[in-house]
């Protein structure tokens, strides 16, 4: 049942992702938000900044 | 979040040395295109529909996608609906009357009326258009490379082709003060689809994929607790039962 499990935190994540873009979106352009939604995560240096 | 995050990053490289780069069709290129121009509208449309409208009521309606697959499935890749679709499909148009059941005092076909008056639900709705052609792009990028192949490039195109975007509307000030914020949410999308990858090499993709939809009673819960949305009964329902009928075509 470890499939489940983790298609579980994919559901979490997912939904995580949307209340993070929509807490953004307060202050930020959604063609900024856009390009981290796709993009910033897949940046190893952000993640050393992490 | 740092160490999810980087085996979710992690994971993605290591595949694709092991697999290494798969030999790719004549149709890879015109896919590429397509899919790419077609996600980078459709994440527009996302974004612009959960910022100016209720998170647990838009994001229920992506479930609609395999609706509008009914018709772009048979036109695209000549794949024909079955019973359980169609059952699957009853469920989600109940759903998304359900979402906007507080609408019904101005009669009963109010909540169907308020998905095309709403602006957000109404963007929400061409996004969940535009994938179930996508959804079929894909499965033409996936036959003509391999599925990691295929995310990996499709995701970049994404990223590249929204810089331009971004760089355009000067944003880049607002946004290094906000940049964890921002990063975060890349985190947590690249850690999400870390775990679907993680997920599809144990379990079919049907049952990953009408698990990973559990994600839209999830933001409802979010979008009422946390930013103060209104109507959890409805939308809660609404969402579940798409869920349902998205655990019905996937797994039928």
């Amino acid at each position: 049942m470890t499939w489940l499990l983790l298609a579980g935190c994919t559901a979490l994540f997912e939904a995580l992702k949307d209340v993070a873009s929509k807490q953004s979106l307060k202050n930020l352009d959604e063609y900024v938000v856009l390009w981290a939604f796709t993009g910033v995560g897949r940046s190893p240096w952000f993640l050393c900044c992490c | 979040m740092g160490v999810y995050g980087g085996g979710a990053i992690a994971l993605v490289p290591v595949l694709l040395l092991t697999t290494g780069i798969p030999e790719l069709g004549p149709n890879f290129g015109w896919a590429v295109l397509v899919g790419g121009s077609l996600n980078i509208l459709a994440y527009l449309c996302y974004i612009r529909a959960i910022k100016i409208s209720d998170l647990s009521l838009t994001v229920p309606l992506v479930t609609l996608t395999p609706l509008f697959l009914l018709i772009t499935s048979p036109l695209i890749v000549q794949e024909y609906p079955t019973l359980g679709d169609g059952v699957g499909v009853v469920f989600l148009i109940v759903g998304s009357y359900v979402l906007n059941l507080q609408t019904r005092n101005a009669g009963y076909f109010a909540p169907i009326k308020a998905l095309f008056t709403n602006l957000g639900s109404r963007l929400m709705l061409f996004v969940a258009f535009i994938w179930s052609i996508t959804s079929n792009v894909d499965k033409v990028g996936v036959q003509n490379s391999s599925p990691l192949f295929w995310v990996m490039v499709l995701f970049a195109c994404v990223s590249c082709g929204a810089l331009p975007l971004a760089l355009r509307r000067g944003g880049f000030v607002l946004a290094l003060a906000q940049v964890k914020l921002l990063g975060l949410t890349g985190l947590l999308n690249v850690t999400g689809v870390g775990f679907q990858m993680w997920a599809l090499m144990l379990a079919p993709v049907t049952q990953v994929i009408a698990v990973k939809r559990l994600s839209t009673l999830i933001a409802v819960l979010f979008g009422v607790f946390w930013f103060g949305e209104s109507g959890l009964q409805e939308r809660l329902l609404g969402a579940a039962i798409m869920v349902a009928g998205v655990a019905l075509i996937s797994l039928t």
